[in-house]
């Protein structure tokens, strides 16, 4: 059996169904304070509105004045003992819906509009390049990217790859919209209409965004490693702080090798390390690749099982290379591991071979402590020997003639040849603080002398 | 009375042109702390079970017994090395085997016939400590010494990486000699010189920079049949490595050790061995020896030392031997 809320509830979505363009429609509650008009239209972008307007005392005190002016599509009355000219009115409803009810008109209304479906699709406004070979190919355009459909309800979800490139102090501008669809205008020439706009400041980097509709007028993005805000500038401001086109950017390959053993306290510092210079060189470089390659104990006894150099991440995005990162903390030594040196040389001889000219230049940061096997037996050193065979001098050699830099946040009491080469650029210690801002600039991270607001779909 | 560098030895008359050798020629183990004689001693069953010859070892006493198993266990198992001696420890053990002899039997006439050995070796394996000059007149300096006078044999371990990291192979051999000396200089044999047979092991030719002064000076020789082809250096060798390894002494006095022990034993009762205990390393990948990387152990976190591969000892069987059979030659 229906109740009487369901009726108004019914009722509510019926009504907000048939609205459109400019047609509003009005509901009444009567109890016993008094009367609560509510009238409901969409906005520019569909979205259903409520708000209460003025209307004289008179008309609450003469039916035809009232039905007349107000011209509910339905009363609700949520007091048995009403006002006098209350119950006059409703004595003369003249064939008007009265639903009596407890819960009150505004409680329904809310719920109303947030179960209502989207009239309008909603958009996210990202930028998009001309592709080469049309007329102004590189030119920058502000366009909406499909989120949601016509006809969706709250809790629907989808999901977006967007790029964000180094913005100003605000952050990036994440805005959803809508489009004034119009036939005769080209969908690139539409009108975008602001839902809502938000920023938050995050790093130069690829995001996978999800995003939710949490009602009508509403968008929840979730999956970015900062907060949003509501952002202060106007729509036309942000508009107009489109860029022509793209600077021409290098593209930069941050390469971090992490030496994985000297203790859970030790790798967690090399991890935060090297996860501070990845945040500070996100937010210089625009178009930043970034890999980790991770590298433990050599096994020299038979009873030891080898674990290979690990490349964890390859030419990834920043956030992918401080969750790898991340993943090897906790990973504990071997009792029986060697002391004396780590798999440093094969990874380096790793990175020679992996490195290629697409992913940027590259920049290859060091965070360990103990040196590499020797290719051959070293009286001097009597380390054992690397068990490839790998000469760590000619893996340097190899990859600076790619033009690298190099970097190294060492332990402190990592010394040799090794260190002062794999640090050569910049060299820091991981046990104290490092000004990550100048170590970056060492290695040739720059800010970005561009700055762009809103997130690119590739 | 003491009977020194003499031991006892029993020979049974041939028979069916058998006979049986009994012997006990005492051996004692001499060299500095953490110059590998216990590991030695560890290492001697693989060695012996590594011949192509019919020998055992193995022993009647339970003392001397466990320890046998003990040593080679740790060695075999976990790729650990048995504990250091900290007094002195003396084992009985037995090495059994047979070995083919001739020997004349009339002005013209020779007759060969099969031998069967029973040796019961006591090995005395002190503490490197005792060696040391502040333990003279202390009751287990005193005891070591006994044990070096009565034994038939010497293997005197040297440790060419502590000469050349603290260079005291010098003081704590003429320490231990002058007692020795001391100790024999009332037996009515004695002429000036220690009559025991010596068998100089210059120890862990796996170490890298005793292979490689090996290499540079040519001293490398191959067996085409080892089937880990592991180079050796020649006994004719052994002791100009020895003099070369010495002349990297810390302090300098290193060089002088060969003179030292043939100044004070008869130098043709010396002779001379190039050793590994546990041998070189061998490639896990390929399963033989890799001139690159040689040395089989490794030092982990808590300070031990540890076996990297498996353990092929080098020279370990054959200076117990050459000081068995000059045992054999004297009783014959």
């Amino acid at each position: 059996m229906m109740g009487a809320e369901d009726e108004v509830r019914d009722a509510l979505s019926d009504e907000l169904a048939r609205l459109t363009g400019n047609t509003t429609f009005t509901v009444v509650e009567f109890g016993s304070a008094g009367a609560t008009i509510w009238r409901l239209y969409r906005d520019e972008n569909g979205t259903p509105r409520a708000e209460q307007p003025r209307v004289r005392q008179s008309v609450l005190k003469d039916s035809d004045a009232f039905y007349r002016e107000v011209n509910p599509v339905f009363i609700m009355r949520t007091a048995a003992v009403l006002p006098d000219n209350l119950f006059e009115l409703l004595t003369a409803a003249r064939g008007v819906p009265v639903y009596e009810c407890r819960a009150s008109l505004e409680a329904q209304v809310r719920k109303a509009i947030t179960d209502s479906p989207l009239v309008l699709g909603y958009e996210l406004a990202v930028l998009k390049e001309v592709p080469a070979g049309r007329p102004d190919a590189g030119r920058l355009i502000l366009a909406g990217h499909p989120l949601f459909p016509p006809g969706v309800t709250q809790g629907y979800r989808t999901s977006v790859r967007v790029r964000c490139e180094p913005a100003d102090g605000n952050g990036t501008v994440f805005a959803v919209v809508t489009r004034e669809r119009r036939p005769d205008i080209p969908p690139s020439e539409q009108v975008l209409r602001p839902v809502h706009i938000h920023s938050a400041v995050v790093p130069a980097d690829t995001y996978d965004v999800t995003a939710v509709l949490a009602r009508p007028g509403r968008v929840l993005l979730e999956g970015l490693p900062a907060p949003l805000t509501k952002s202060c500038d106007s729509w036309d401001s942000l508009k107009r702080q489109v860029p022509e086109r793209l600077a021409a950017t290098e593209a930069v390959h941050l390469v971090c090798l992490i030496e994985t053993c000297g203790g859970d306290d030790q790798v967690e510092l090399r991890v935060d390390r090297l996860s501070q210079l990845i945040d500070e060189a996100a937010q210089r470089v625009s178009r930043l690749n970034v890999s980790v390659v991770a590298y433990g104990p050599h096994s020299v006894a038979w009873r030891v099982d080898e674990r290979p150099v690990a490349v964890r991440a390859w030419a990834a995005s920043g956030a992918r290379a401080v969750q790898e990162l991340r993943g090897l903390l906790g990973r504990g030594d071997d009792d029986r591991e060697y002391l004396r040196a780590a798999q440093l040389e094969c990874a380096l001889e790793t990175v020679a071979r992996h490195l290629s000219a697409p992913d940027g230049r590259p920049v290859i940061v060091t965070a360990g402590r103990r040196p590499p096997h020797p290719p051959a037996m070293d009286t001097r050193s009597t380390i054992i020997p690397c068990p490839d065979r790998v000469n760590w001098k000619w893996q340097v050699d190899k990859i600076a003639s790619l033009g690298a830099s190099f970097g190294a946040l060492r332990d402190q009491d990592a010394r040799g040849e090794i260190w002062r080469m794999l640090g050569g650029d910049a060299m820091a210690t991981v046990d104290d603080p490092v000004d990550m801002p100048d170590f970056a600039a060492r290695l040739g991270l720059r800010t970005a002398t561009q700055t762009v607001l809103f997130p690119f779909v590739d | 009375m003491a009977t020194f560098g003499k031991g006892n030895t029993r020979v049974n008359p041939p028979g069916n042109g058998k006979r049986t050798f009994h012997s006990e020629p005492g051996i004692a183990l001499l060299g500095a702390t953490g110059a590998g004689k216990s590991t030695f001693l560890g290492a001697l069953q693989i060695a012996l079970l590594q011949t192509d010859h019919d020998w055992t070892i193995w022993s009647r006493d339970p003392a001397s017994r466990k320890a046998l198993i003990e040593m080679n266990s740790a060695l075999t198992s976990e790729g650990e090395f048995p504990l250091p001696t900290t007094g002195i420890d003396t084992f009985d053990w037995i090495l059994s085997g047979r070995r083919e002899r001739t020997e004349r039997s009339g002005r013209l006439r020779t007759s060969s016939f099969e031998e069967t050995i029973q040796l019961t070796l006591k090995l005395t394996d002190p503490s490197g400590e005792l060696s040391r000059s502040d333990h003279i007149g202390l009751q287990p300096r005193e005891q070591l010494v006994e044990h070096v006078a009565k034994s038939r044999g010497i293997l005197y371990l040297f440790d060419p990486i502590r000469e050349f990291n603290r260079g005291d192979a010098y003081d704590t051999t003429y320490s231990v000699l002058m007692d020795i000396m001391a100790a024999a200089a009332d037996h009515q044999d004695f002429d000036g010189r220690l009559p025991h047979h010596v068998a100089v092991c210059v120890t862990k030719f796996d170490e890298p920079r005793v292979f490689k002064t090996a290499e540079s000076l040519s001293m490398l020789t191959w067996d085409e049949h080892d089937p880990l082809g592991f180079p050796r250096v020649h006994e004719s060798d052994a002791r100009d490595l020895m003099h070369r390894l010495c002349a990297l002494s810390r302090n300098g006095t290193g060089n002088i050790v060969p003179q030292l022990l043939e100044r004070h034993f008869y130098p043709d009762r010396i002779k001379y061995f190039v050793t590994s205990s546990v041998g070189f390393m061998v490639n896990k990948r390929t399963r033989k020896f890799d001139p690159h990387d040689t040395e089989n152990v490794y030092r982990i976190g808590s300070g031990e030392s540890l076996v990297r591969g498996p353990v092929n000892p080098i020279n370990v069987f054959e200076p117990i031997r050459w000081l068995i059979e000059q045992a054999a030659l004297n009783a014959a």
